[in-house]
C-alpha cells in the first residue's frame, strides 16, 4: 500500500530540456518565477504558458502529468480566486446580488493572481519532472557555495539532502514491512476514531526510528570507513560543464527578459 | 487439512509499466503438524506466498482457505486466520517496539483479546518456549538484550498467540552457528508439540535434516513437491535454478556414478561417514 508512493517526479529522458545544466535551470526558473510576479500585462502570461508548454514539449513531458501537478494547489489557487474576488472592492461596481458585489478590479485581481499561481506550479514542476533529485541537490550545492565564506553549510546541507533522498524509498519498504509484521500480529491499523489509530500507530514508529537510528549509525561508518570527512578538497564524479543547451536556453530567457523590459 | 491453496496467482502493480507475476498458478496443501520446508532463489515468491496464507496479502486470482475460511471472501474472519497462522518475518528483531519483554510478547495475544491471568500465562509460557529465562528478562528492555535473545523474544511474539500453524521465513539468517543449532532446534520442538511448521531457509542441510516435506519454488512456481529424500535426488535440476543442495545429496550423486548405493534419508554427514564406513567392512564411525 505504501507502494504508492514515488519520490519526487522526475520522469527520466535525454531531450534538450533534461540536458540543461541543472544549476541553470534552476537559476532560469528562479528568473521565470520573479518574471511572472512582476509582469502586470495579460498577453505576457500567454507567452510564459507558451514557454512552459513549449519546454514541455520538448522534454516530451506528457500534458497530462503537468496538468497533473496542480492539483495539490488546487485548494489554494480557488480559495485565492474567490477571495480576490469577493473582497476587492476597486474599480467599477459590476454585479451585485444580495451583499455580494464585485467590481472590475476583484476580477482582474482574481484572475491575474490565479494565472500566476498556476503559471508557477507548472514551472516548477518542470524543474522537478525534468531534473533528477541527485542533480538537483548537487547543483544547489554549487550555487550555494559561495555562501561557505560566511559559513553556510552548502556541502553539509546537500549531502543530507542527498542522504534523505537515499533512503526514503528504504523507509517506505521497511515502514510496509514493519506494518505487515504488526498485521500478522493481530494489530489492526484500519478501524478506530483517531485517537485509537494515533495510537496504533506506535507499534509501526518505534521499530522505524529506532532502525532509521541504527541505519544512520552504520552508514556514517562506512562513510568515515571510506575517508569521508565533510566537503572539504572533495573532488568530484560528476563534473557539470555548460554547452549550446544551456546557451540556447539562456537565449531564449534573455528574450523573454527584453519582453519583459519593454512591455513591463 | 490446515491449509488449501487453488490455481492462485499473484500480479504485483497490475495495469502499470511495473507489472510482474509473483506467483502463478500454485496449488498447495498443508496439514496439521507437517514441517515444510519452503526453497527457492531470491525473488522466486517465496515471501509474497507465505504473504497469503495469512491473509497479508489478496490473491489477484484463485482461492485459499486457512483452517476452513475463505480468505478470498471480503468478510473473511482475518483475526482468526491470524491467530491460526503465526508468521514470523526475516529479522523479525526489527519489529520489537514494546519497553519490556513481557508487554512485546503480550501485543499479539491482547491483540486477539486476551487479558487478565490468562495473559500473562501465554506470555509467561511463550517466552519459556523460545529458551528465555522469564523472570531475569520480562522486565527488561527487548533493546538491551543480544541480537540472538531478541530474535527469541520477536518469535515468542508470535507464538504467544497460540497459532496452529508457524510461517518462519528465514529465521536463522544472520545468526552464528550456536545460534542456527539452538533456534533450530526450538523450531522442531514446536513440532514436536503439534505445531505445523512452514519454513523458508537457504541452509539446504539444515532443511533435509529437520523437514517432512521440501517445496521448491521458481518463478512464482511450485516446481517440486515431496520428501526430501526426493527433491534433493534432482541435483541438476536444482541447480540449474540456482540452488545449492546439501552436501550429502551430492556425495550420493557422486556415489552412484561409481555404483555405490547411499540410502536417500541420510542427510547428515556423520551418518553418510558411518554408513559408508561399515559399507567399507570397517567398525563403526570414529
Amino acid at each position: 500500500m505504501l507502494n504508492d508512493i514515488t519520490v519526487g517526479q522526475y520522469l527520466p529522458g535525454k531531450s534538450a530540456v533534461h540536458r540543461i545544466d541543472p544549476r541553470v535551470k534552476i537559476l532560469l526558473v528562479v528568473f521565470y518565477i520573479v518574471a511572472i510576479f512582476v509582469t502586470d500585462v495579460f498577453w505576457m502570461y500567454g507567452v510564459f504558458a507558451a514557454y512552459v508548454l513549449g519546454a514541455a514539449l520538448i522534454a516530451k513531458v506528457p500534458l497530462r502529468v503537468l496538468l497533473r501537478s496542480i492539483k495539490p494547489l488546487l485548494f489554494i489557487v480557488v480559495f485565492t480566486f474567490i477571495m480576490n474576488l469577493l473582497l476587492v472592492r476597486e474599480g467599477e461596481l459590476l454585479l451585485q446580488v444580495w451583499k455580494i458585489r464585485i467590481y472590475s478590479d476583484g476580477i482582474i485581481y482574481a484572475v491575474r493572481l490565479a494565472l500566476r499561481l498556476i503559471l508557477l506550479v507548472f514551472g516548477t514542476s518542470m524543474l522537478t519532472l525534468t531534473t533528477s533529485p541527485l542533480s538537483l541537490t548537487d547543483a544547489l550545492e554549487r550555487l550555494l557555495k559561495p555562501l561557505s565564506i560566511i559559513r553556510f553549510p552548502a556541502h553539509e546541507l546537500a549531502m543530507m539532502m542527498t542522504i534523505a533522498l537515499r533512503f526514503i524509498p528504504t523507509l517506505l519498504e521497511e515502514a510496509d514491512k514493519i506494518m505487515k509484521a504488526q498485521k500478522a500480529r493481530g494489530a489492526d491499523f484500519e478501524t478506530g476514531n483517531i485517537f485509537q489509530k494515533a495510537k496504533a500507530l506506535v507499534p509501526l514508529l518505534v521499530p522505524l526510528f529506532v532502525n532509521a537510528f541504527r541505519r544512520a549509525d552504520e552508514l556514517a561508518m562506512a562513510m568515515e570507513s571510506r575517508c569521508y570527512h565533510g566537503g572539504k578538497g572533495r573532488t568530484r564524479m560528476r563534473i557539470l560543464t555548460l554547452s549550446w543547451v544551456d546557451a540556447a536556453a539562456v537565449a531564449v530567457n534573455l528574450g523573454l527578459l527584453a519582453l519583459l523590459i519593454i512591455f513591463g | 487439512m490446515s491449509i488449501e491453496v487453488k490455481n492462485m496467482s499473484h500480479i504485483y502493480m497490475p495495469g502499470t509499466p511495473f507489472e510482474s507475476a509473483a506467483l502463478v498458478d500454485v496449488n498447495l496443501q498443508l496439514h496439521e503438524g507437517e514441517f515444510v520446508g519452503l526453497i527457492g532463489h531470491t525473488g522466486s515468491g517465496k515471501s509474497t506466498l507465505v504473504q497469503h496464507l495469512n491473509g497479508l496479502l489478496k490473491p489477484t486470482s484463485g482461492t485459499l482457505f486457512v483452517y476452513d475460511v475463505e480468505l478470498t471472501k471480503k468478510d473473511a474472519d482475518m483475526k482468526f486466520v491470524r491467530s491460526r497462522v503465526g508468521l514470523v518475518f526475516q529479522y523479525p528483531e526489527h519489529q520489537l517496539f514494546e519497553e519490556t519483554v513481557e508487554a512485546d510478547v503480550a501485543f499479539g495475544p491482547k491483540n486477539m483479546g486476551l487479558g487478565g491471568e490468562e495473559l500473562t500465562a501465554c506470555v509467561k509460557e511463550a517466552i519459556q518456549r523460545v529458551g528465555l529465562d522469564y523472570e531475569a528478562v520480562r522486565n527488561r528492555s527487548p533493546f538491551e538484550l543480544s541480537g540472538g535473545q531478541r530474535r527469541r523474544v520477536a518469535i515468542a511474539g508470535v507464538i504467544a498467540m497460540n497459532p496452529k500453524f508457524l510461517i518462519l521465513d528465514e529465521p536463522t539468517a544472520g545468526l552464528d552457528p550456536q545460534g542456527r543449532d539452538e533456534l533450530l532446534e526450538l523450531v522442531q520442538d514446536l513440532n514436536k508439540s503439534g505445531t505445523g511448521i512452514l519454513m523458508i531457509t537457504h541452509s539446504m542441510d539444515d532443511i533435509a535434516r529437520v523437514a517432512d516435506r521440501i517445496l521448491v519454488i521458481d518463478k512464482g512456481r511450485i516446481v517440486m513437491d515431496g520428501t526430501p529424500g526426493e527433491v534433493f535426488s534432482h541435483v541438476e535440476e536444482l541447480e540449474a535454478i540456482g540452488l545449492d543442495v546439501p552436501e550429502t545429496s551430492r556425495l550420493r550423486m557422486l556415489l552412484e556414478k561409481e555404483g555405490i548405493e547411499l540410502p536417500s534419508d541420510i542427510f547428515t554427514a556423520e551418518e553418510a561417514a558411518s554408513y559408508l564406513c561399515k559399507l567399507m567392512g570397517g567398525g563403526s564411525h570414529a
